[in-house]
């Protein structure tokens, strides 16, 4: 099927390359299909959530092992029921990106990943339970890295 | 919003499945116990408001410039 995208322009997508947020992304009730469009550039931990019901809305995702090696992410019970997997290693998970106007404060949220059953084709925004999780995590390390968490009690 | 008054061991049921208990009271906070089917989630208001605020302004965001290098810790550094 042809989809048109506002960041990309008009391209064609393979059935199977849809996936099922049937609860959408918090905010984004209307959108319930995606394909993930790996950004472009060889060994890019980037890439795009395009929505395939709204041409307008894309996010950016980002590999979370590659900006926190050590980043464990423990599945509550609604993620592992909706998404149907049985382990969180079976899912891909990629933490929403922000770029704000200073590239150098690109932050992604570590609390709340995007969680997909590429078997399955299903996915879900999982709102983790580990308070440590910053919501804005600054990618690009300097000293004095804040660990403050955005969210509260 | 709908709104009942409800005392200490009092529930509410919403829809057929999902139940909503006054467990204890005090006299700043009131501690709630939910039941609802597996698959729905259940956050704090706040948390999940800052998630979305999160939401709007990632998907507001430009590309990532293409030179911008990745300066990450390794994970010696942790």
């Amino acid at each position: 099927m042809d989809i048109r995208t506002e960041r990309f322009g008009a391209f064609e997508v393979d059935e199977r390359q849809i996936i099922r947020f049937d609860e959408g992304i918090l905010g984004f009730p209307k959108s319930h299909r995606y394909i993930l469009v790996p950004h472009k550039g060889a060994d890019s931990p980037f890439a795009w959530l395009q929505s395939v019901d709204e041409s307008h809305l894309a996010f950016l995702l980002i590999n979370p092992a590659v900006v926190k090696p050590d980043y464990v992410v423990q599945l509550p019970e609604s993620a592992t029921v909706s998404l149907k997997l049985k382990d969180v290693s079976e899912g891909l998970v990629l933490t929403i990106v922000v770029v704000p106007e200073d590239p150098n404060e690109m932050r992604t949220n570590l609390r709340a990943p995007v969680v997909i059953n590429t078997r399955e084709r299903l996915g879900r925004q999982v709102v983790l339970e580990d308070l440590s999780l910053n919501i804005r995590y600054r990618i690009l390390q300097d000293e004095g890295q804040s660990s403050v968490n955005a969210g509260s009690n | 919003m709908l709104v009942l008054t409800r005392k200490r061991d009092q529930s509410i049921i919403i829809g057929d499945d999902i139940e909503i208990m006054v467990v204890d009271l005090g006299s700043n906070e009131v501690r709630i116990g939910i039941s609802a089917p597996r698959q729905l989630s259940v956050h704090r208001k706040e948390v999940y408001e800052a998630i979305m605020a999160e939401n709007i302004a990632a998907m507001q965001s430009k590309a990532p410039p293409e030179e911008l290098p990745l300066k990450l810790k390794k994970p010696a550094d942790k």
